[in-house]
C-alpha cells in the first residue's frame, strides 16, 4: 500500500535524524506555564468592534478616524527630517492607493485578521493570516544572531522566554521599509512584547518599541488577543487582485479586470 | 437616492499621526464620499472574491437603456467570511440592489456597504 511505503519512509527518515534531533531538543513545551496553541484574534479591529456591538454601520467619529495629532512626533532631528520627506512623497500618491509591502513589526501583531499559534519544543511559531505570513519565535536560545548573520528584515530575529505566565518576546533585526504607526525607525529598533493571559481564552500583548536612533522616548502598543476555537485561517495574498496598486503616476490603477 | 450624512474628512495627517486602536486593513477608503451614501440597482456581473479586497462589478441599467458598469470594493474573503460571506455570496445574473458610499472623483464606483437580493436577504459590509 502506498501509504505504509511513506509511513516506512518517513520513520526511517526519523531514525537518521533523530540523534541530531535529540543534540537540539530543549525542554519540552509541555513545561509552558500556558498553552498559547490555537487560533486567535485582534479583539479592537473595527470589525470585531462592530460585530460585538451589533452594528452594520460606522459612526460618524469611525469614519472620520483618529485627530491628527498636534504634537511634533517623538523623533530625533534626523528622523524628523525623514519623516516629513516621507509626508511629501506620501502626497503624490491618490488617495487609497497602495501596495503589497508586508505589514511588518509591529504592525502585523496589530493588523485586523487572525493568527494561529503553534508551540513546539523550543519554538513558538505565529501563522498569520495577512500574507499568509510566518513569524518564529526562538525559545531555545537565548542570545540574537551575531550581527553577520541578521539580516535586516520585516519580521526581525525574535527570542523568547516564559515569565511566570508571561511570555516575554524579544525582536530585534529590522529593515526599515515599513513605517510604525506613520513613523519612521532604524535598524536600531528593538521591540519587546509581554504576552500575558488575562483568562484561559484572551490574551494580552504590551509592545514597547524603542529606537535610540529615531525615536526620543519608548513607543507602547497594548493589543488584545480572544481565541477562535471555530475560525479558519485562509489563504491571502495581495497580489491576487490589488486593484489600488499606484501605477507609475500614483494614481490607484484599479481598471476593471476579470477574476482571477 | 442620495441619503446626507455628516461630512467627515479623512485626511492622509491624521492616518499617518493617529494612534488607533485598530490598525487600518491594506489601504485608507479616502478616495471614497463617505460622507453619502448612493443606492443602486443592477446585475451582478461579476463577484471577485478575492484579496486584498472583493469586488462586485454589476451593471446598471437607466431609463434610456444606457448600460453602466460599477466597481465596487469591499472587505477580504477573511473579513467578509467572518460577517456571513461565501464565495458563492453573489451569482453572475442576480438582480441586488447596493448602498455604497461613491468615489469622489465622481467614476461608477464606490465601497459597498448593504446589498439587498431579490428574496429581501441582506449582506453587509462596513465600508
Amino acid at each position: 500500500m502506498a501509504d505504509s511505503a511513506v509511513i516506512r519512509a518517513v520513520v526511517a527518515l526519523l531514525a537518521l535524524t533523530a540523534p541530531a534531533m535529540q543534540a537540539a531538543t530543549p525542554a519540552p513545551s509541555a513545561n509552558a506555564p500556558f498553552d498559547l496553541s490555537g487560533v486567535w484574534m485582534n479583539d479592537d479591529t473595527l470589525d470585531e468592534r462592530m460585530k460585538r456591538e451589533g452594528r452594520t454601520r460606522q459612526t460618524a467619529a469611525e469614519l472620520r478616524g483618529p485627530p491628527a495629532a498636534a504634537e511634533t512626533p517623538p523623533l530625533t532631528p534626523r528622523y524628523l527630517e525623514i519623516y516629513q520627506r516621507m509626508q511629501e512623497e506620501a502626497k503624490k500618491l491618490a488617495d487609497g492607493a497602495a501596495g503589497c509591502e508586508w505589514p511588518g513589526m509591529p504592525t502585523i501583531m496589530t493588523y485586523p485578521y487572525p493568527f494561529e499559534i503553534l508551540t513546539t519544543p523550543g519554538r513558538i511559531t505565529f501563522l498569520f493570516e495577512v500574507e499568509s505570513q510566518v513569524r518564529r519565535v526562538f525559545l531555545d536560545r537565548d542570545r540574537h544572531l551575531d550581527p553577520d548573520d541578521l539580516d535586516p528584515s520585516y519580521n526581525g530575529d525574535s527570542i523568547g522566554r516564559w515569565e511566570g505566565k508571561t511570555l516575554v518576546i524579544d525582536t530585534v533585526g529590522f529593515n526599515t521599509r515599513r513605517p510604525v504607526r506613520g513613523l519612521p525607525h532604524s535598524e536600531q529598533m528593538r521591540i519587546v512584547e509581554r504576552i500575558t493571559p488575562v483568562d484561559a481564552d484572551t490574551l494580552k500583548n504590551e509592545m514597547t518599541i524603542t529606537d535610540p536612533e529615531a525615536f526620543t522616548r519608548p513607543m507602547v502598543i497594548n493589543v488584545q488577543y480572544s481565541r477562535r476555537p471555530d475560525w479558519r485561517i485562509r489563504e491571502y495574498s495581495c497580489a491576487e487582485n490589488n486593484r489600488d496598486a499606484p501605477d507609475a503616476s500614483g494614481q490607484r490603477s484599479g481598471a476593471i479586470v476579470p477574476a482571477p | 437616492m442620495f441619503r446626507r450624512r455628516p461630512w467627515v474628512i479623512l485626511t492622509f495627517t491624521a492616518l499617518l499621526m493617529g494612534m488607533p486602536t485598530f490598525a487600518p486593513a491594506h489601504h485608507s477608503f479616502a478616495m471614497f464620499d463617505r460622507e453619502r451614501t448612493v443606492t443602486i440597482t443592477g446585475v451582478i456581473r461579476e463577484f471577485q472574491w478575492t484579496n486584498p479586497h472583493s469586488w462586485i462589478q454589476v451593471t446598471v441599467t437607466d431609463d434610456k437603456g444606457k448600460v453602466t458598469e460599477w466597481s465596487l470594493e469591499g472587505g477580504s474573503p477573511g473579513i467578509l467570511s467572518r460577517n456571513g460571506w461565501k464565495r458563492t455570496s453573489l451569482k453572475p445574473g442576480e438582480k441586488v440592489t447596493i448602498e455604497l458610499y461613491p468615489l469622489k472623483s465622481g467614476e461608477p464606483g464606490g465601497s459597498f456597504v448593504e446589498i439587498t437580493r431579490a428574496d429581501g436577504s441582506k449582506l453587509f459590509y462596513h465600508g
